[in-house]
């Protein structure tokens, strides 16, 4: 029974006292350092991000959010607020994301809390910023040896202003492991090099296969000294393991864990370029310094283009250029930039800078040649790339006035000119025949033709009235050698029609011709007194007399011809012999 | 029948084609001039076959544009024979500043050269025509204008013989071909032979028409100077 009692009485004082204790238990202010997992760190790394959680137990109402001394030391954002409420009695956490570049050991407390009236201090933390990332207690630290994320620099030893590339690769050997987001080192001057996508692949460490996704970063540092560069993160999505609906929460989507996994910072030592007396232009590794013009002859006051272009592995983006030691008679002006980059890993960038040059002096002058000087960072030495000096022709402006086209349509389709002055010298011909168009011409057989056809047929008309005229005064010629031959044609033929009187005026026309005389003077008087001239007997005139009446019978008294007659014919013939060789 | 027909038809849509190509390859060339990119401009141009004025005017800007201002000024010349008046405006100024930059003095007041551009600017069709025209009006008023036959004809026959020597020059400017020095310098010989006399010095840039070939050797004639002179020291216009 007593021991019932003791054990009443015992029971009911503990639960007053805890009753008490609850009551009466003041607020308390409690700050740790976490790494990203929330496993407590004995010494942080420089450059990668810890949690600073500062718990605050034993709030009954709202309490304002805790100020922490020497947070300046630090880069401090708060991440996440948690509260619990227990017995109207709350437990706040505040979880801070910190990150320190510089190796120390630096206090960081007490977090200040204001409570009502109270104002509750916490403990004071010394946190050790060290090159690695120390667990507090070893069995405690998780290796998650599942997901990581190495961050690596092809060279931990370089001068200012070298180029630099990083790698970061995120490794995982589970599956369906979906990337949400990669952030960039918080460093100004880093640029993502592959953008778009990842590499991708499959690489085994420590006999256990993982899959990764690589990004390459560029970086020039500017500055000598040790340089941190801070650690970078992925924000990674995957199916929780736990998971024993996974095909019901699959259906909704839930029961996906989201987790951010921080790479490890990284130092590098930056070393300051060697003296030089000399203007630096750049630091990496350059070729083909190269000068050239658009046109190396162009009229005062034109523009000319000078372009400079080199090929190299640097700081590119921000190369500049200047031209240097230009003669008095040239304006110029700094014009375009252009970067070509190489399309394989390995190919220099092309960096050309075009200038607009204008001479204002007639004449032959030399662009002198371009120097450029850079650090070889292979060779560890400065090197200067020199260009050829450029001939450049100025002619004087013509007197005359340019020809500009006309303002027709013509004009529309006319000059597009390469410098953009229209109708200027070089005007681009766009709008003749870009084919040969043959020659129109007249064949040469035709072009004659036509010339001699007018020749032709005024001499021909010539030639025609000349034989007209010829043939005027050859005819009585003619006529008396062809007398004999055309009476004997027309007694050949008055003799086939047995036509008397033709006989007649045959005869007639013979003497008309052979005499020259006209046929109206012809009597058988005359005819009498010819053959008498010309020889014959008088026999053989009376024989004529009595042929010629018998003749002149047929057609003065229209006697008819009959049987017996026609030995006339052979007189005829007869006669047509004698006067042959009489006349 | 037929087959004739699809033979002959083919041929015209395989010529039709090619002229596509080669217009095609003509406005590529200019989208490469206006890229400033000359060389393949230039190398286009050149695969065109039978250029025609744009084309070669073109070319002599590329050739320009490259220094190379001999080929510039062959390229422009070129393109001057067919020329309108309008291309040959523009040329004009083109192959002037071409000689400029070969430090050759042009004569722009001769009347050699004044004569000359003319007979370029007139077609020989245009020459016959006009000369066939006077040709024929001679001989009208010698038929039908009997009465005032002595004044047209005082008129009409200067006419004739003006014509007649502009169509004589043309047809010589035809067929004498024109060619350029090519070199910096070249000599001018009395025969076809090096051993021949040297008359002159010529040099580059220089124009002669062509009047003679014997093997390598091109019998020349310039403004004031004639000889023999060899093949390959002149480019052909």
């Amino acid at each position: 029974m007593i021991k019932i009692k003791t054990i009443i009485n015992t029971s009911v004082m503990l639960v007053c006292f805890l009753f008490v204790f609850c009551v009466q238990a003041n607020v308390q202010v409690h700050m740790r350092v976490l790494d990203m997992h929330g496993y407590e760190l004995e010494q942080v790394q420089v450059g990668k991000p810890f949690t600073v959680e500062i718990a605050v137990q034993g709030v009954e109402n709202n309490v304002a959010d805790p100020t922490i001394k020497g947070a300046r030391s630090f880069d401090m954002h708060r991440t996440s607020y948690q509260m619990s409420t227990m017995n109207n009695r709350s437990t706040v956490k505040y979880l801070y994301a910190t990150q320190s570049d510089k190796q120390g050991v630096y206090s960081l407390g007490p977090a200040v809390v204001q409570n009502g009236n109270k104002v509750v201090e916490s403990n004071i933390l010394k946190i050790k910023v060290g090159h690695q990332e120390i667990p507090q207690k070893k069995s405690e630290s998780k290796s998650n040896d599942t997901m990581f994320l190495k961050f690596s620099v092809d060279n931990e030893q370089v001068v200012a202003g070298q180029r630099l590339e990083g790698t970061i690769t995120f490794y995982t050997s589970m599956p369906d492991v979906s990337i949400t987001s990669v952030t960039d080192p918080a460093i100004d001057g880093f640029v993502r090099l592959d953008k778009a996508k990842p590499r991708q692949g499959v690489e085994h460490i420590n006999g256990k296969q993982y899959s990764y996704a690589q990004w390459r970063w560029k970086f020039f540092p500017k500055e000598p000294g040790r340089l941190t560069i801070p650690s970078c993160y992925v924000d990674v999505a995957y199916r929780a393991e736990d998971d024993y609906f996974s095909a019901f929460a699959s259906f909704f989507q839930a029961r996906q864990k989201r987790e951010r996994i921080f790479s490890d910072a990284l130092t590098i030592n930056v070393k300051a370029l060697p003296e030089y007396s000399g203007i630096v232009d750049a630091v990496g590794q350059f070729k083909n310094f190269t000068a050239t013009v658009n046109q190396a002859v162009a009229r005062e006051g034109d523009g000319i283009v000078v372009s400079l272009s080199i090929d190299g592995d640097s700081d590119i983006d921000n190369l500049n250029l200047e031209l240097q030691n230009l003669p008095n008679v040239f304006k110029s002006y700094s014009s375009k930039q252009h970067v070509e980059k190489g399309n394989k890993r390995d190919q220099l960038t092309r960096k050309t800078f075009e200038f607009i040059v204008q001479g204002m002096e007639a004449g032959e002058w030399e662009l002198p040649e371009q120097k450029f000087t850079y650090y070889d960072v292979y060779d560890e030495q400065y090197k200067t790339l020199t260009t050829s000096p450029l001939i450049l022709k100025i002619l004087s402006q013509p007197s005359k006035k340019k020809y500009v086209p006309p303002s027709n349509d013509f004009s529309t389709k006319t000059a597009i000119d390469m410098d953009g002055d229209v109708g200027s010298v070089f005007a681009l011909n766009t709008y003749g025949h870009w084919h040969e168009i043959p020659e129109r011409k007249m064949p040469g057989w035709l072009f004659m033709v036509l010339f001699f056809a007018p020749l032709g047929i005024w001499f021909s008309g010539a030639l025609r009235r000349t034989i007209v005229r010829y043939k005027k005064w050859r005819a009585p010629q003619a006529q008396w050698r062809s007398a004999f031959k055309i009476a004997r044609k027309k007694l050949k033929l008055a003799r086939k029609e047995n036509n008397f009187s033709a006989i007649y005026r045959l005869f007639v026309e013979l003497f008309t011709l052979r005499c020259s005389v006209k046929d109206c003077v012809i009597s058988q008087e005359m005819t009498k007194k010819i053959l008498t001239d010309g020889g014959l007997s008088e026999e053989q005139v009376c024989e004529w007399e009595e042929f010629f009446n018998t003749i002149s019978a047929f057609v003065f008294y229209n006697t008819e011809g009959g049987q017996g007659q026609e030995g006339l014919f052979d007189q005829a013939d007869k006669w047509i012999k004698v006067l042959e060789d009489i006349l | 029948m037929n087959r004739i027909m699809f033979f002959i038809c083919s041929i015209c849509m395989a010529s039709l084609c090619s002229a596509r190509d080669f217009e095609e390859t003509f406005l590529q060339a200019n989208r490469y001039y206006q890229n400033k990119e000359y060389q393949k401009a230039l190398d286009l141009y050149d695969s065109i076959d039978r250029k025609g004025v744009a084309t070669w005017h073109n070319m002599g800007n590329c050739a320009f544009k490259l220094n190379r201002h001999l080929d510039a000024l062959t390229c422009w010349k070129r393109a001057r024979k067919t020329a309108t008046a309008k291309e040959q405006q523009e040329l004009d100024r083109n192959i002037e500043t071409a000689y400029e930059v070969l430090g050759k003095e042009v004569d722009n007041i001769s009347f050699w050269l004044f004569f000359r551009r003319l007979l370029d600017r007139c077609s020989l069709f245009f020459l016959q025509l006009l000369f066939l025209s006077f040709w024929f009006i001679l001989f009208g008023v010698l038929w039908f204008f009997k009465r005032y036959k002595r004044v047209f004809l005082a008129t009409l026959i200067p006419i004739n013989i003006l014509c007649g020597l502009t169509l004589i020059a043309k047809y010589r400017l035809q067929k004498y071909p024109v060619a350029l020095v090519k070199k910096t310098s070249a000599s001018l010989f009395a025969g076809p032979d090096q051993n021949y006399h040297v008359i002159s010095k010529v040099k580059l840039a220089d124009e002669f028409s062509i009047t003679e070939r014997c093997g390598s050797w091109c019998k020349v004639r310039g403004s004031s100077l004639s000889g023999w002179i060899l093949a390959d020291t002149l480019v052909e216009i």
